[in-house]
């Protein structure tokens, strides 16, 4: 898939940065990416230095986000380094954000890097539970991009060979799910998402304001999101078995994969919030640019019992 | 109202997110807020599930009222008494 964000080699990006150069991480990853410039790290945003030639950013998409926000009209260059796959934010014109409790987001080309970039072997210390929500979060964004309303088929049938392949590779540590994720990423910006990421960014702030000691991330909800929305929604119509049969997609596979993403103490947890929001989902405008209408009566597909 | 204007009914409310008081038959665009871009994305999708017409764009972006998508669905076979 075409991107406007080139992709460099670690060699290219240090030969080729303008100095000065300041390096941002999360903390989960700092020690690599010490290594990997040999030069200290800093681990906010808030203490960038005044004058800036460029600015690496490794980390999550969050942090990816919040720097190319800061990226709009400013005199620095950015680079961005994922430290897991997932949302695809280095190469998307989209950074989200969460502004008093509400998450939002904000398009901009002028906020994409001019260049990304990966650190081998940067997701090999990650937990289990962070890979397998990391590709979650991607299927999220290449099902809804492909099923979105407003593609069209160019766009289905590069969201279907994206599915495909993300199939072929498994929920597991590879980092082929790097290049899938800004494939899929790229593919939703172009299109929409769904009710999946509606539901999302309507309940993660609450969770994460009532439960702020878990990791109540996007990935996370995104995969437990997953096999409810394809099992109630989509598995059954007939625009998804009209598609699948044009595009050979494997159903069974993609159900089990969806079953393997999703944790029933997880959805137990975000069930009672799904209904207390279930107003503003509706309302959610990427809920309202779902592959089918979502309807009031529709709350109670949420409420049942998954495992 | 028949069985046919009853699912449309319906089907809009939830579309552009109204109470039952709140419809009408005589609705048009301008008169709600949530009759907006993705109002359009949102009704056009609805139609499609329920009465099974994939409105084209064009179809779709011209619409500014209930009546007139009573009379794309009536033009392609579907009755409303």
């Amino acid at each position: 898939m075409t991107k406007n964000t080139p992709f460099w080699s670690l060699e290219e990006v240090k030969s080729r940065a303008t100095k000065p150069l300041v390096v941002l991480s999360t903390k989960s990853v700092k020690g690599i990416v010490e290594s990997t410039f040999d030069t200290s790290v800093l681990d906010s945003l808030e203490s960038l230095p005044d004058v800036l030639g460029t600015l690496i950013v490794v980390g999550g998409g969050a942090l990816i986000d919040e720097a190319k926000l800061k990226n709009i009209g400013s005199d620095f260059e950015l680079i961005a380094i994922p430290s897991l796959w997932g949302s695809g934010a280095e190469v998307s014109p989209i950074a989200v954000f969460e502004e008093n409790g509400i998450k939002d987001y904000l398009f901009d080309e002028e906020m994409l890097p001019i260049a990304y970039s990966s650190i081998p072997g940067i997701a090999q210390s990650l937990p289990e539970h962070l890979v397998r929500y990391g590709c979650g979060d991607a299927l999220s964004h290449a099902l809804e991009g492909t099923l979105s309303p407003l593609g069209d088929n160019a766009t289905r049938i590069t969201g279907a060979a994206l599915l495909t392949d993300m199939l072929d590779i498994g929920v597991k540590l590879d980092e082929r799910w790097f290049e899938f994720s800004a494939d899929a990423c790229l593919l939703q910006s172009q299109t929409s998402v769904g009710v999946i990421h509606g539901i999302a960014h309507t309940i993660e702030p609450m969770l994460k304001n009532d439960f702020p000691h878990v990791d109540w991330g996007h990935a996370r909800i995104c995969s437990n999101l997953l096999w409810p929305v394809f099992s109630q929604f989509i598995l059954e119509s007939e625009k998804w078995n009209t598609f699948t049969s044009e595009f050979d997609i494997n159903v069974s596979e993609l159900s089990t994969t969806f079953k393997f993403l999703f944790n029933d103490d997880d959805y137990d947890a975000m069930r009672g919030y799904i209904i207390e929001a279930w107003p503003q989902i509706l309302r959610h405008p990427l809920t309202r640019t779902n592959s089918s209408l979502i309807r009031r009566s529709h709350l109670e597909k949420f409420t049942g019992d998954f495992s | 109202m028949n069985g046919n204007l009853v699912r449309l009914a319906d089907l809009l409310s939830d579309v552009f997110l109204l109470e039952p008081e709140e419809f009408s038959l005589e609705l048009k665009k301008g008169d709600i807020d949530t009759w907006d871009s993705l109002g359009t994305v949102a009704m056009a999708v609805g139609i499609q599930d329920e009465f099974g017409y994939h409105f084209t764009p064009e179809e779709a972006t011209g619409i500014e009222s209930v009546n007139d998508i009573i009379e794309i669905l009536t033009s392609k076979g579907i009755e409303f008494d």
